[in-house]
């Protein structure tokens, strides 16, 4: 058997070249000659798919590439698990991504996982629209629902799906990087559990999670100042003004293709969207961290720095009436003049 | 009057038999119920001709082609003949889709005899 | 009221103490030193030992004590410069007063709970387990709830304070066992405690090293028209449940039974919905050698799964009848008017037709015509579906495609170089009128090559920068364009990503898609150097 640095780097040279025989039959022999399933799937493939996000960020794989890995390492696992997996005798359990949450992968190796200790597991998939899972629950009656989201932009609308769980009687184990690197988000959203890693997640539940129902928690205080109210509410005005003054104070957009238009309105989208993020969850962090790494994006694809200072700019005189927003503004726009190099535990907009 | 509705309606009589309603805004699942009972309404049996001007829609969904049917056989119901003018570029590459062009015979009916109809209201 | 007529003359004294007598209240007259030199008579009957007032109110005013299980409360007030007057109050019945209240109460408080709980969830066994764990909580030591028997065997979920719930299964002569069960399972009003023995309780029904039972309560879970199930509620010895707690675990079990009831309606309902639509559900696509098939589904409505997009896939069928044609591999995507239940309906139909025509026909074109003649209504011509038809057979180590559409967006061609290209078919919707055109388009699918079915929901989705701009046709290919050499599923996953961000979570018509690729030649074992 070939060593495990290499055994890393054949799978993940696999999955780049999109390669589903390749990398399923790969698993599959370790698998076959007594390697832990579970280490499969936590000790090759998740550390190989977050190889391939750090290689996409750093412009080094293409967007497809990318995609085409995470689809590679998707059959991989569907394989070893449908092999694997014993007679489910445990509870059962609901995973889902939260509405608008693209990133399945990090759930599914939590469900996976959930599979290979005897967990009945209903995966529901990225982007679970809340009717949609709340249906689901109704009909299916799990013990828990385990609700990942890996981008903060998404906890308003994780936390209109945890009431709606809690509201309907089952306790929610929330996990992703969305909810913050130590669950701080989950806890504000009044969560009833948060896990750091898939190993935890699995663990919490076979120790017989079973914890006291609560009512659901949907007033947070700080939203008082209806900052973030109006700010999702003209998000779209918000953003249309603020590519318009771009293009007047920066002529070469005016010559930009559709593809190159849709990809500024995308950054100018996900700078509003973050901004509101951190004012939901009232945590300046979310919106700096963001700049950090969007500014460590933008330099691997040469882009200078300067056009998100200028659109933090604009942004402060567009938001000049909410004072919290202000504030956010300033210090993302002193973390980008401090020139912190990206490398912060943060989340990618993609 | 106040109308909240996506999608307004206003009716014209350049002639005695003939009936022109200018639809505009969003012809679609929500609001294509209404273009139909509008139009309904409207088709008697001294009525010759309806003519839908369409130059100020902006969405149309397949629920809109089919009110548009609808519209249709309705008139030829009643004997009157049915046209659509003011077709944008983006209904008319819908209408060529789904090949509807044909089915509603709309293809005479251009941006003139558009006018035409407007000149006499 | 009668007017004191003299005040300067004092009444005699035995009148004073027929007063003082006539008080509920005790009073105490004492001196400097605390001695009692005068007490009525309630002060007599609550403090019979008038000495120990000395030590009870030694250098204080007040004071609230419990006295031969008479919680007292008293006050000191001065009367002259030696003498002071205790005045001290039985508070028995204010204190039960006060603790029939406190108690009334809770139980107020927990069956605002209880409601709260059990009408959260739907499903019979959330709301069973929620039933054993309220119960086990706050009226008992165990509970057990016992379901209506089903198929011979009968269902229990029992819970133990402070443990986790347990389920299990009885036979039918264990149910006639247990004292008051089958009558409470047959609706019969329940039985008072006191009369039931609860040593004829199975030990099966409680876990072992529950402990000696003091007192059983068995109670009816109403449902509609027949019980719901029957609630077993435990007490370990000494305990007992008193007349109070039986008519709270009753009042409880009728609003447990309600909430159990309603799940079971509607998990009828769920499965008698789950069947009719299963075949209106996206189907699971089958396995075709040599080709990669990806499909992707979302309906309008978010709470249901089915709308009018559909898409299906037929592999290959070797003829019925001898010396016939094989039915070809074939792939259908369509779109009827409308959206919910009543346009899957209608889908479903379409699909159901379509899988017993193409058995007779493989050529889209005329499967079209047929299909259009089934479909058209003479009563409602309004109605009708569009829809793309593709014929696929083996070419070379690619396939060639036959295509026609029914007044439907062709699919686009994402050739392995990278470029985008549209299918050249035409025709007539399906289901308005008799007379069709269709122009078929044939074209070749080399390996790599991918063919994208798509419904007008897919770039009419309503979204973007100003929420209102149309996601496009043009903007598509560009975004199919970026899309090359993924494999089939992972187009898919990245077009439903884009749209859903350029929707933003605002409404959209169904959206269907289907991609299919012809698998790129790999080679192994793996180059290394290819991928840098």
């Amino acid at each position: 058997m070939t060593s495990t640095i290499t055994v890393d780097a054949q799978y993940l040279e696999l999955v780049g070249n999109g390669d589903e025989w390749g990398a399923t039959d790969l698993v599959l022999t370790l698998w076959e000659n007594g390697a832990d399933p579970e280490q499969l799937l936590l000790g090759l493939i998740a550390p190989a798919q977050a190889r391939v996000g750090e290689l996409w960020a750093a412009n080094e794989w293409s967007v497809a590439r990318e995609h085409a890995a995470t689809a590679t390492s998707e059959r991989a696992i569907a394989a070893l698990v449908a092999r694997a997996a014993p007679r489910p005798t445990l509870g059962r359990i609901t995973v889902a991504c939260t509405d608008g949450e693209w990133h399945a992968l990090p759930p599914r190796l939590v469900g996976e996982v959930l599979r290979l200790r005897g967990w009945r597991v209903d995966f529901l998939g990225a982007n679970v629209p809340g009717p949609h899972l709340v249906t689901h629950l109704h009909q299916t009656g799990p013990d828990v629902v385990a609700l990942s989201c890996a981008l903060p932009t998404r906890l308003p609308r994780a936390h209109a799906t945890l009431t709606a769980c809690q509201a309907v009687g089952v306790p929610v184990l929330t996990g992703g990087r969305g909810f913050g690197a130590d669950g701080r988000h989950a806890r504000l959203l009044g969560a009833d559990g948060w896990a750091a890693t898939a190993t935890e997640a699995a663990d919490i539940l076979d120790a017989g999670w079973n914890p006291t129902p609560r009512a659901p928690h949907d007033d947070l205080a700080h939203l008082a100042d209806e900052e973030y109210t109006q700010l999702a509410r003209q998000r779209h005005q918000i953003i249309i003004g603020l590519l318009d003054r771009l293009r007047a104070g920066y002529p070469p957009m005016r010559d930009y293709d559709q593809r190159q238009a849709d990809a500024t309105a995308e950054d100018v989208t996900h700078i509003v969207d973050f901004l509101a993020a951190a004012l939901y969850v009232n945590d300046a962090a979310v919106f700096t961290e963001f700049l950090t790494w969007t500014a460590g994006v933008l330099a691997a694809r040469n882009v200078p720095p300067a056009a998100l200072t200028v659109c933090l700019d604009l942004l402060a005189a567009d938001l000049r009436d909410f004072p919290r927003a202000g504030d956010l503004l300033k210090l993302g726009l002193a973390e980008l003049a401090a020139g912190n190099p990206a490398g912060h535990d943060t989340m990618r907009p993609q | 009057m106040i109308d909240d509705s996506p999608l307004r309606i206003a009716t014209s009589r350049p002639s005695r038999t003939t009936v022109v309603l200018t639809v505009s805004g969003d012809l679609d699942f929500d609001t294509a119920e209404e273009l139909v009972a509008h139009a309904s309404q409207l088709l008697g049996a001294e009525t010759g001709a309806i003519c839908l001007d369409l130059s100020e829609l902006y969405i149309c969904d397949s629920s809109g082609l089919s009110a548009l049917i609808h519209v249709s056989q309705d008139a030829r119901r009643v004997g009157a003949t049915f046209a659509i003018t003011g077709v944008t570029n983006q209904l008319r590459r819908i209408l060529e889709v789904t090949g509807l062009d044909t089915v509603l015979g709309t293809e005479p009916v251009r941006a003139p005899a558009s006018r035409a109809s407007k000149a006499t209201t | 009221m009668t007017v004191l007529r003299n005040v300067s003359t004092p009444p005699p004294t035995h009148l004073l103490h027929a007063v003082l007598d006539a008080t509920a209240e005790a009073v105490l007259l004492c001196d400097e030193h605390g001695a009692v030199l005068l007490a009525n008579a309630a002060a007599r009957r609550l403090l019979p030992d008038l000495q120990a007032m000395n030590e009870i109110t030694d250098e204080t005013d007040v004071f609230e004590l419990e006295l031969h299980g008479r919680p007292l409360r008293g006050r000191r007030q001065p009367v002259d410069e030696t003498h002071s007057v205790w005045t001290v109050h039985d508070c028995t019945d204010e204190m039960a007063r006060a603790a029939a209240v406190a108690q009334e109460k809770e139980r107020t408080a927990f069956l605002a709970e209880a409601s709260r709980r059990l009408s959260a969830s739907l499903h019979r066994g959330r709301c069973v387990r929620t039933t054993v764990e309220l119960a086990a909580a706050h009226l008992a030591d165990a509970a057990v709830v016992v379901l209506p028997p089903a198929r011979r065997r009968t269902e229990w979920v029992r819970a133990v304070t402070g443990s986790r719930f347990e389920t299990g299964t009885m036979r039918e002569r264990d149910v006639d066992s247990v004292p008051g069960l089958s009558e409470a399972l047959a609706g019969f009003p329940p039985v008072p405690s006191r009369w039931l023995d609860q040593t004829q309780m199975p030990a099966s029904l409680l876990p072992d090293g529950f402990g000696e039972i003091g007192a059983i309560l068995v109670t009816p879970l109403p449902g509609n028209g027949v019980p719901a199930g029957a609630l077993i509620l435990a007490r370990r010895a000494p305990g007992t449940f008193s007349e109070e707690e039986e008519l709270q675990a009753r009042i409880f079990a009728a609003r447990a039974g309600g909430a159990i009831s309603a799940a079971v309606l509607y998990q009828e309902q769920v499965e008698t919905t789950a069947i009719l639509q299963a075949d209106l559900l996206p189907p699971e696509l089958p396995r075709i050698e040599g080709l990669e098939l990806a499909g992707a589904y979302r309906p309008a409505q978010d709470a249901a799964r089915i709308g009018g997009d559909f898409y299906d896939a037929y592999p290959r069928t070797p003829s019925a009848a001898p010396g016939g044609d094989d039915a070809e591999t074939m792939i259908v995507l369509g779109d009827v008017v409308g959206k919910g239940p009543k346009a899957a309906v209608m889908a479903g139909k379409v699909r159901q037709t379509l899988r017993a025509l193409r058995l007779l026909e493989s050529r889209p074109e005329p499967l079209l015509r047929v299909l259009n003649q089934a479909l058209i209504d003479p009563r409602d011509r309004s109605r009708f579906v569009t829809l793309v038809l593709a014929s696929l057979v083996r070419s070379g180590d690619g396939w060639r495609v036959t295509c026609a559409t029914g007044g439907h967006p062709p699919p686009l061609i994402l050739r392995a170089a990278g470029r985008v290209e549209p299918i050249a078919a035409k025709g007539t919707l399906i289901g308005v009128t008799g007379p069709i055109t269709i122009e078929t388009a044939v074209v070749e699918l080399a390996p790599g090559d991918l063919l994208l079915f798509y419904s007008d929901g897919l770039f009419e989705a309503r979204g973007g920068v100003g929420g209102r701009e149309a996601y496009g046709e043009d903007r598509l290919a560009d975004t199919l364009a970026t899309c090359r050499n993924m494999p089939a599923t992972a187009v898919v996953e990245r077009l439903e990503q884009l749209v859903s961000d350029w929707i933003n979570g605002a409404g959209h018509d169904d959206i269907a898609m289907l991609a299919v690729r012809v698998p790129p030649r790999h080679h192994h074992p793996v180059n290394l150097r290819r991928t840098r």
